[in-house]
């Protein structure tokens, strides 16, 4: 199933349930029972994993990562968005309403 | 001291 949907910085996900996650060697590895796909997430994607246990914006991951790694924003924004992409289309996350902002 | 930067990867495993 692919799930193609415009990202912003203010998009809110959150991972779905059903799935099984391991540590191994410092990187997460995923089952995925809905599609019974294997995944590796790596050290980062696995940073990223544990951040959207609940709904949180993408801009909020990526301000935490920068808190925790040595990061150029703009980097961060377009690997950490392209990221959730392919999380989503693998049907891995959902998203959420996004935040409005109040000026 | 941060962590060095790594870009995410979502590797799909084929586990033949």
């Amino acid at each position: 199933m692919i799930n193609q949907q415009q990202l912003t910085k203010d998009t809110v996900i959150v991972q779905v349930e059903g799935n099984i996650v391991s540590d191994m060697d410092g990187e997460k590895v995923m089952l995925s029972i809905q599609n019974g796909k294997y995944y590796n997430l790596g050290e980062i994607g696995g940073e990223i994993w544990q951040l959207i246990t609940v709904p949180i914006s993408i801009s909020n991951v990526i301000g935490q990562l920068q808190a925790q790694y040595e990061v150029e924003t703009a980097e961060c924004q377009e690997q950490v968005t392209a990221f959730v992409q392919q999380l989503l289309e693998e049907g891995l996350i959902e998203k959420k309403h996004s935040v409005r902002r109040l000026e | 001291m941060k962590n060095t930067w790594k870009k995410p990867m979502l590797e799909i495993l084929d586990v033949k």
